[in-house]
C-alpha cells in the first residue's frame, strides 16, 4: 500500500486522476479536507489558510513571515493524514512535504495550454479564452514563485516526482494504468522503516508547530529532527532565555521523550551575557 | 516500425533503462554513442561541434555546415533502422531528430542529484563538492547543446510523453511500465508516420550527400522531401554549387524530382478569403517591399477535420524570387480547392507581377492542421493571420483569432499581426502623423521651456534642505520619463514615415 501525491497546474485534469485511482486502488482521496482539518485544529480561518496556499508571498509577507508559520500546520496535518496510509492527496505541496518517505509515489500531470483554457472556460460561465489563458499562466506562475520562495526549489524540475504524464499524448485512462502498474511493482509499499521515518516527520512537524504557535520563539533560526520520539534542536539564539524555551516547548509536544538542544549563543549575546545582561 | 526515444542525463542509469526496455520488448537498442561513432568514420568533426556548444562560441559558418551535416546523418541512420526494425534510441532528444512522425513514443528519464554526485564521486573519486561541480557542468553543456541543435529547452515536460525518475523506480519496473505505454494504438506507426519517416529519410539522406560531395559541400542548403521531390533552398544569390545540386542528388535513393530555390525572407500570409484590390494587399505589399520578402499565401478555411487537401503542382511563376512547387500527398484524396479564377490565384498573379511571389495554398481544417502546415524550415519573418472564421459573430471571431495568433506564436516562434496591427505598427497613417506632431510639440516645448526657464529651474534643483531635494528628485524623475516617452514616440514615427524602421 501506497501513498500518492499529485501535482498539476489548475484545470489539468488532476482532480479527475485522484478520482479514477481512488476507484481503481480503492485508496482514500484527499485535498481540500487537509486544509480544513488543518484550519479546524489550529484554529486558523479556511479562508485564510486557503489563501496563504495559493498566493505567492509578497514582500510584506516575507518580511514577517506568515505564510511559513501557515504552511507548518499544513504539513502537520498532512502528514497526520498520510498516517492512514492509502491516500491520495491532490492538494498543494504534498510532494514537498512528503519528500524522502519511500511509500510516497509522487506524480505530476502536465496538460496541453489549450485543454487547460478550455476546461477552465466549460467551468467558468462568461470567461474568454484570453482571460481563461490569463488566469492560467498567472496561476502557474504564482505556483512557481511559491515552491521556490518558500522551498527552494523549481516546480518544473522533473527530480521533484517519480513520474510526469504528459496528457498532450498519452489519455487519462493509460495514466491511470500506468500509475497502477508502478504501484503492484511494490516500490512503493509500506515498510516499517518508512512508517517509522514519516511518524518521525510528525513529530519534527508538530515540534514546529509547537514554536509556531509562540510568538517569542517561532522566528528563532532552529531545525528540529526526530528520531523515534528523541528530539534534537540545533541553532542559533540570541538569548539563553529563548534557549531554554524552546526545549521546553519541544519536551511539551506529545510523542516527544527527550529533547536535546544543541543551540548555540550568537556572539552578540555572549558579549551581552559577560558585560550586559541576557 | 515502433520507434522509442529515451532522454537521459549523465549518470541517470538511462542507458540501463534503455536496455532492459529494448530487452523486455525485443526492440534494437541504439545509443547516441553509435551515431559519434559513424561521425567521426565520416570525419565530421564531433569533437569541434562540442567544444563550440561548451565554451557558448557562435559556429563559423564551416561548423554551422558540420552541424547540419551531422544532424542529417543522425536522422538518417535513425531513420533507416527504424525502417527495418523497431528500435529504442538512447540520447539527448532523439525524438527531435525525427520532427513529424507522430508515433514515437519519447521517455525522458531522471535521477536525483546527490545519488548522481556519488555515483560520480565512487566512479572518478572526486569530492561531493568536485563531483557536484562536474555533474552540473555536464548538464549545462547538455542543454546547451539542445537548445543549439534544436533550439528548444530540454527540461520542459511537455517535449516528452512521460518522464520517469529512477531515484524512486527501479529500472526493471520503470522498463515495465513502459512497456505498457509503448504498446498502446498512440505508439504504433500508421501510415501517414511511415510516409513522414520515409520523407525524412529521402531528405536527410540528400542533405548527407550534398554535404559529402566536393561540389556541394560548402554550400547551406535547407532540404525537405515529399512523397519524392526534393526541394533544396540555398542562399539567395549562391552561384557556386548549385547548378550541381540536381546532379548530386539524382542518384540518391527515393529521389525522383529536385527543386532548387533561392532562399528568401518570407511573410505568410493566412486569410479565408483574399481581395486581391483590397488595402490588406497594400499594406502587406509595403511591408514586404520594405524587407525584400517573398510573400506566401495560404487561404484556410477552419473546420473541424483533420484532412489537408493536395494542391495541385505549377510551374515556377517567371521573375518570381522564390517559387515553390508542392507535391507532398498528405492524404489520399485528391481535392484541388484552387482554380485560376478564384481570389487566391487572382492575388497570387498580382504577387507575380509585383515580383514578390513566394508559393500559396489551399488549406482546409483544425488548428493543429494549419500548424503542421506551416513550414519550419523557411524563415518567415512575419505571419500575416486575418480575415478567418468569418461566418462567426465578431467578438467570437475576435477571440479564435487572438487564440491562434498565440498558438502560432508559441508554436513557430514567429510574430503574428492582423492586418490592422501591421498597418499601426509598421504603416504611416493619419494618426500616426497626428501624433507625431503632437509629440514632437510637447518635447520641442519641453525644450524650449528648460532652457528659457533655466535659471529658476537651476535655482529650485539647487536649493539647500531635505525637503527640497526630495521635491527636486520627484520633479526629476516624473519629468525625465515625460520627455523620454514624447521625444521617443516623435522619433519612432519620423523613422517609420521615412521607413527607417
Amino acid at each position: 500500500m501506497a501513498i500518492i501525491t499529485i501535482t498539476r497546474g489548475m484545470k489539468s485534469g488532476g482532480d479527475e486522476l485522484a478520482r479514477e485511482l481512488e476507484r481503481r486502488l480503492g485508496y482514500k482521496c484527499m485535498g481540500r479536507e487537509v486544509i480544513t482539518a488543518c484550519a479546524r485544529k489550529y484554529n486558523i480561518m479556511e479562508e485564510d489558510l486557503y489563501e496563504k496556499l495559493t498566493e505567492a508571498p509578497g514582500i510584506w509577507h516575507r518580511m514577517t513571515r506568515e505564510h511559513s508559520r501557515f504552511l507548518i500546520y499544513v504539513k502537520c496535518a498532512l502528514i497526520e493524514a498520510a498516517l492512514e496510509d492509502n491516500i491520495i492527496y491532490h492538494g498543494y505541496a504534498g510532494q514537498l512535504y512528503l519528500g524522502g518517505i519511500d511509500h510516497v509515489l509522487k506524480i505530476r500531470l502536465e496538460a496541453p495550454m489549450e485543454v487547460r483554457v478550455a476546461n477552465m472556460m466549460d467551468e467558468e460561465e462568461g470567461l474568454s479564452a484570453e482571460e481563461a489563458s490569463a488566469l492560467l499562466h498567472k496561476a502557474d506562475e504564482n505556483r512557481r514563485r511559491w515552491v521556490k520562495f518558500l522551498y527552494d526549489k523549481d516546480w518544473h524540475d522533473p527530480a521533484l516526482y517519480d513520474f510526469v504524464a504528459n496528457l498532450g499524448k498519452i489519455t487519462m485512462k493509460t495514466a491511470v494504468g500506468i500509475i497502477e502498474t508502478l504501484i503492484e511493482s511494490g516500490e512503493f509499499a509500506t515498510t516499517p522503516r518508512s512508517v517509522s521515518r514519516l511518524e518521525d516527520l510528525l513529530l519534527e512537524s508538530e515540534v514546529q508547530a509547537a514554536f509556531a504557535a509562540d510568538d517569542r520563539i517561532w522566528d528563532q533560526k532552529v531545525t528540529v529532527s526526530a528520531q523515534n520520539g528523541f528530539v534534537t534542536l540545533r541553532g542559533l539564539v540570541k538569548a539563553r532565555k529563548l534557549r531554554n524555551m524552546l526545549a521546553e516547548t519541544a519536551e511539551a509536544v506529545k510523542g516527544v521523550k527527550r529533547c536535546d538542544a544543541h543551540i548555540s549563543l550568537s556572539s552578540d549575546s555572549l558579549r551581552g551575557g559577560i558585560f550586559g545582561h541576557d | 516500425m515502433n520507434i522509442i526515444c529515451v532522454s537521459r542525463g549523465s549518470r541517470t542509469h538511462g542507458r540501463e533503462f534503455a536496455e532492459a526496455l529494448a530487452a523486455k520488448l525485443g526492440y534494437r537498442c541504439i545509443g547516441r554513442e553509435e551515431l559519434f561513432e559513424e561521425a567521426v568514420k565520416r570525419r565530421i568533426p564531433v569533437g569541434k561541434l562540442e567544444t563550440s556548444v561548451v565554451m557558448r562560441r557562435e559556429p563559423s559558418e564551416a561548423l554551422s555546415r558540420e552541424l547540419e551535416h551531422y544532424k542529417a546523418l543522425a536522422a538518417s541512420m535513425l531513420c533507416e533502422k527504424a525502417q527495418q526494425e523497431n528500435i529504442v534510441y538512447h540520447g539527448r532528444t532523439g525524438h527531435l531528430l525525427l520532427p513529424g512522425v507522430d508515433h514515437i513514443l519519447k521517455i525522458r528519464v531522471v535521477l536525483d542529484l546527490e545519488s548522481r554526485i556519488n555515483l560520480v564521486s565512487e566512479k572518478l573519486k572526486l569530492s561531493h563538492r568536485k563531483a557536484q561541480q562536474y555533474i552540473e557542468s555536464i548538464e549545462d553543456d547538455r542543454r546547451s547543446w539542445v537548445r543549439r541543435f534544436y533550439n528548444v529547452e530540454w527540461d520542459v515536460f511537455t517535449l516528452y510523453d512521460m518522464v520517469l525518475n529512477l531515484s524512486e523506480i527501479g529500472v526493471g519496473n520503470a522498463a515495465q511500465a513502459a512497456c505498457a505505454m509503448a504498446q498502446l494504438p498512440e505508439f504504433q506507426p500508421t501510415p501517414a508516420s511511415e510516409r513522414a519517416l520515409e520523407d525524412l529519410l529521402v531528405g536527410s539522406r540528400c542533405r548527407l550527400r550534398l554535404a559529402e560531395d566536393e561540389r556541394t559541400r560548402k554550400l547551406s542548403v535547407r532540404v525537405r522531401a515529399g512523397a519524392g521531390t526534393v526541394h533544396v533552398t540555398h542562399p539567395h544569390g549562391a552561384k557556386k554549387g548549385v547548378a550541381d545540386i540536381p546532379l548530386v542528388l539524382g542518384a540518391v535513393e527515393g529521389v525522383r524530382k529536385v527543386v532548387c530555390t533561392a532562399a528568401e525572407t518570407s511573410i505568410l500570409w493566412i486569410q479565408e478569403a483574399f481581395d486581391p484590390e483590397g488595402a490588406s494587399y497594400r499594406s502587406v505589399m509595403e511591408i514586404a517591399a520594405a524587407w525584400d520578402a517573398a510573400v506566401e499565401l495560404i487561404r484556410f478555411t477552419p473546420g473541424d477535420g483533420e484532412t489537408v487537401p493536395v494542391t495541385e503542382p505549377e510551374p515556377p511563376a517567371p521573375g518570381a524570387p522564390s517559387a515553390w512547387r508542392e507535391t507532398g500527398i498528405i492524404d489520399d484524396e485528391d481535392r484541388s480547392f484552387d482554380d485560376e479564377s478564384s481570389d487566391l490565384s487572382r492575388l497570387y498573379a498580382r504577387l507575380i507581377g509585383d515580383g514578390k511571389a513566394g508559393r500559396k495554398r489551399a488549406l482546409a481544417g483544425s488548428r493543429k492542421t494549419l500548424l503542421n502546415a506551416i513550414d519550419r524550415d523557411t524563415s518567415y519573418r512575419l505571419i500575416v493571420l486575418d480575415g478567418i472564421f468569418l461566418d462567426k459573430g465578431e467578438s467570437t471571431r475576435k477571440r479564435l483569432l487572438t487564440e491562434w495568433s498565440n498558438a502560432i506564436t508559441e508554436t513557430v516562434k514567429v510574430p503574428v499581426l492582423s492586418i490592422e496591427q501591421i498597418v499601426s505598427r509598421y504603416r504611416f497613417g493619419v494618426r500616426q502623423a497626428v501624433g507625431m506632431v503632437a509629440c514632437g510639440l510637447v518635447a520641442a516645448a519641453s525644450v524650449w521651456a528648460v532652457f528659457h526657464f533655466q535659471e529658476p529651474i537651476l535655482g529650485f534643483l539647487g536649493r539647500e534642505g531635505m525637503k527640497w531635494r526630495i521635491l527636486a528628485t520627484a520633479g526629476v524623475a516624473l519629468f525625465v520619463p515625460f520627455f523620454a516617452q514624447m521625444y521617443g514616440t516623435f522619433t519612432h514615427s519620423l523613422l517609420k514615415l521615412f521607413k527607417f524602421d
